[in-house]
């Protein structure tokens, strides 16, 4: 498997123009190899550095010391940096303010359109986009006209249409209806099974955490944690220390143990948790 | 309330008022607009109304749509009325009561007035409701493309537009929020009186500034995102082609325009 993402020795803080110091340091010393067609949940409780992360993904920031590199590229040459773009892109958690144009289609042409290319094949990819995640019959609606969760499938289908190989989602469901949620969340996984896109998804909900293959638990700007949603949230010492919850099957099976009765601490989706509890009973 | 007001919105469908190219649509628009304020008899507004009427059964476009934007103009047309009938004194007087004086000369303005008006947001909404905002501004960028040449930036402006257009409803569907959040703390947006109506509009319009500045920057990071630079190798989805029925149509307009304006001049 090659390496979409790689972060080496990553520090950041945030300057102004002048380059005077705005804040502490955002990012502490971060390496990380992202792999090609793999799902990743970025977890951390507020102002750890995530959504810096990502914006350093796709160069909208670049490093103060260290690398990254997409796809091999360095996004600290100004020279790649469209490249580098068209290959991650980029999905914010409000739906309303990434939406540029006033008919869904017209928006989800804007990425191929800033890449220069011909009308007709723009048009091919704005309808497959909007196929694939479901909102081709809205194709002519105003975005005022949709819901939170269809508003942002159509800020996705503006990113798939640029065709990108990795996608970063900051949180981007945080604004939506448990329906709305659901609806993004399954979308994503579609397009990771059926396109083979790498995802990397920013979340505040460890439900959405548990279904990815690898969980990336950032505090104060460092990785604290890096591995498979099994071993990170059978932890939940270790994430509650950096004030974060596990999913809510993690945390009865947790609170079994803690109140005398011995159960593997091995579940984190609520089949495995049923599993678990019918097991203690046969 | 807010919600209700229909200025730039676009009703998709297949006609030819629909599918004739956008930047005919706009010139052939301005003409018409001419066309209504030209001279001073019926005459020749009778064949703007005429274009109009006619422009809008080939949009299939329904005419209830018109009535609502037309509702919330109506006390200004009432005003506009008004004023004509009390200060032009001049013509047969129909009725005298002291210093007014209802004269053929106001009555005729200030109908003619009303007529205009209304057909001037007829005319101009037929053009928003049948044309999407990205067309009309791609249409008005390669209309103004000459000033590019005088380094007038042609394509932020129309990017400004199509930015605009999206965000109205949006902003409106705010604004609304935030009255009701403020009427809910107690704000006095009922008072008729108009110094207590511009002090409510405070509270209402710093968030809205505070919130349109926060979408404006996480909007300028999505289209970054997103690879915009610009009109630097840019291309477009909806190419504009100009086809037989654009030149036709176009020919007609003309006709019509200069048969209103010999009408306007002989009469
Ligand atoms: N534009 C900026 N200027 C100065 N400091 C900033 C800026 N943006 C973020 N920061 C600081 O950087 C730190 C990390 O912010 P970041 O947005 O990356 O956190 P986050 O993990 O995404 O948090 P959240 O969960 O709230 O989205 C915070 O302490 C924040 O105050
Ligand atoms: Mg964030």
């Amino acid at each position: 498997m090659s390496v979409q993402l790689i972060a080496e020795n990553l520090c950041f803080y945030y300057t102004d123009e002048d380059g005077n110091r705005l804040s502490g340091d955002v990012l502490k010393n971060i390496s990380l190899k992202i792999e090609k067609g793999s799902f990743v949940a970025i977890l951390g409780h507020n102002g750890s550095g995530k959504s810096t992360l990502a914006r350093l993904f796709n160069g909208i920031l670049v490093p103060i010391s260290g690398k990254v590199l997409v796809n091999g590229i360095d996004t600290s040459d100004d020279d790649n940096i469209y490249e580098v773009r068209r290959h991650v892109g980029m999905v914010f958690q409000n739906p309303d303010n990434q939406i540029v144009a006033a008919i869904v289609e017209d928006d989800v042409a804007f990425g191929p359109e800033n890449l220069g290319i011909s009308p007709k094949e723009i048009r091919v990819r704005v309808d497959n986009a909007l196929r694939a995640v479901d909102m081709y019959d809205y194709r002519l609606h105003a975005p005022s006209q949709l819901s939170g969760g269809q508003k942002q499938k159509v800020a996705i289908a503006g990113i798939i249409a640029m065709r990108p190989d990795c996608i970063i989602l900051d949180e981007p469901t945080a604004m939506l209806d448990p329906k709305g949620r659901n609806d993004v969340i399954n979308t994503i996984h579609m397009l990771h099974r059926e396109y083979g896109l790498t995802v990397v998804l920013i979340t505040h909900y460890m439900d959405e955490a548990a279904e990815a293959e690898r969980v990336i638990v950032m505090d104060n700007g460092e990785i604290i944690m890096d591995d498979t949603p099994e071993k990170v949230f059978t932890k939940p010492e270790v994430l509650q220390a950096v004030g974060l919850d596990v999913p809510q099957s993690t945390e009865l099976l947790w609170k079994l143990n803690m109140s005398g009765i011995p159960v593997p601490i091995n579940a984190i989706n609520e089949e495995d948790c049923v599993d678990t509890v019918i097991n203690l009973f046969t | 309330m807010l919600k209700d007001i229909t200025i730039g919105q676009y009703f998709p469908g297949d006609n030819l008022i629909h599918r004739l190219d956008p930047r005919f649509k706009i010139v052939m628009t301005l003409l018409y607009i001419i066309m209504l304020f030209m001279g001073d008899e019926l005459y020749s507004l009778s064949f703007g109304i005429v274009y109009c009427i006619a422009a809008l059964v080939l949009s299939k476009i329904p005419v209830k749509l018109f009535g609502k934007s037309i509702k919330p103009l109506l006390p200004i047309l009432i005003m506009t009325a008004i004023l004509d009938i009390i200060f032009i004194r001049e013509g047969t007087v129909y009725f005298q009561a002291g210093f007014f004086k209802l004269t053929e000369d106001g009555v005729f303005t200030a109908v003619k007035m009303i007529v205009r008006i209304i057909f001037l947001i007829i005319g101009s909404m037929l053009l928003t409701y049948t044309t999407s905002p990205i067309q009309l501004t791609d249409a008005i960028e390669r209309l103004l493309s000459p000033l590019k040449r005088l380094h007038f930036p042609v394509h932020s402006f129309a990017m400004m537009m199509t930015i605009a257009l999206r965000f109205i409803p949006t902003l409106m569907i705010e604004t609304d929020k935030i009255i009701a959040a403020q009427k809910a703390r107690g704000a006095g947006f009922d008072s008729s009186k108009l110094r207590d109506k511009a002090k409510a509009l405070v509270p209402v319009l710093i968030p809205l500034f505070v919130s349109a500045f926060r979408r404006a920057e996480e909007l300028a990071t999505a289209m970054e995102c997103r690879c915009y630079r610009g009109d630097i190798g840019r291309t477009k989805m909806k190419s504009m082609n100009a086809g037989i029925c654009d030149i036709v149509s176009l020919t007609i307009t003309f006709i019509m325009f200069f048969a209103a304006a010999t009408v306007a001049v002989l009469f």
